[in-house]
């Protein structure tokens, strides 16, 4: 395994490109830390490449950006890169984060059978995000989208920082409701429904495998 | 639950869906991730209609008020 970080990025729609925008920003943080990082970004999001990546350089932390379902992960535009026992061992002995819809019902609990070294860390509902349709240009500006996007930031940021894979998870969970609590302290027009869709990505957040290991 | 009553259940979920998302900002959209986003107008047609995206809005809505009501969310909010 090579400490290295892996990073997928596609952009094809809005949900896509608010989240390579703020994954740019874990990449920034990453490459401040000394972390080589492999960044695959829109245009190159392609299961051939990711996979031949990850079975040669056999990166560390993996952290996917985009759509999925129950087992699997998506690239470019629909492009599954990852299904469930197809091609799942590539996710053996890595500590894989995915920002997608709905993976750990069935492909992230698989990875509980990898063993040691092995976490997966996603989502069993779907991951959803309030954000301001006047800021798409420039989605790190938008203060609305930033309430769901940073704790998932941070999850990745922890664990760059060498923390154990439960404590990264636990931390995220707890800015959720840090966030959480802001929301209904500000309480603006939409804070209930705003509220709502936290709660829902914390309680959905699901780590499978070893909590107990690091990057 | 008779199929009645759970269609009368329904009818008052949609209902509070649509008090609720009509509090919205107009230029909020919500991301449900691979289904796309959507302001509060295009939210209100698709629980109307009651397709995937409607059914999907709804089933959240009632983890919501379950999780409201058992104390979960208190709880949630209480452990930090």
């Amino acid at each position: 395994m090579s400490q290295r970080l892996l990073v997928t990025r596609p952009e094809h729609d809005d949900t896509t490109t608010y989240l390579s925008y703020y994954a740019k920003l874990v990449i920034k943080y990453a490459e401040e830390k000394g972390v080589p990082v492999t960044d695959f970004k829109a245009g190159t999001v392609k299961k051939e490449t990711i996979n031949k990546f990850m079975e040669k350089q056999k990166p560390r932390l993996v952290f996917f950006n985009g759509h999925g379902s129950e087992d699997c992960i998506e690239g470019e535009k629909g492009e599954i890169i990852i299904k469930e026992n197809e091609n799942d061992e590539l996710l053996k002995g890595k500590i894989t984060y995915a920002r997608s819809c709905f993976v750990a019902v069935s492909l992230g609990k698989k990875c509980s059978a990898f063993g040691k070294g092995s976490c997966f860390i996603g989502y069993e509902f779907p991951f959803q995000f309030w954000f301001d349709e006047t800021r798409t240009a420039n989605p790190v500006k938008d203060k609305i989208a930033a309430i769901y996007l940073e704790p998932s930031n941070e999850l990745v940021k922890y664990l760059i920082k060498g923390n154990l894979t439960k404590a990264a998870f636990d931390k995220s969970k707890e800015l959720m409701i840090k966030n959480m609590n802001k929301i209904l302290k500000e309480n603006e027009p939409g804070a209930l429904e705003r509220f709502k869709a936290l709660w829902i990505n914390c309680e959905g957040q699901k780590i499978y495998g070893d909590k107990e290991t690091s990057f | 639950m008779n199929e009645e009553q759970k269609k009368k259940q329904l009818e008052r979920l949609k209902q509070i869906v649509l008090m609720k998302i009509a509090t919205m900002p107009k230029n909020y959209k919500l991301s449900i991730g691979g289904e796309g986003s959507f302001n509060k107008v295009q939210i209100a047609e698709r629980v109307n209609k009651m397709d995937d995206v409607g059914r999907k809005i709804l089933d959240m809505e009632l983890k919501f008020i379950k999780a409201l009501s058992c104390g979960e969310v208190t709880k949630t909010l209480t452990s930090v």
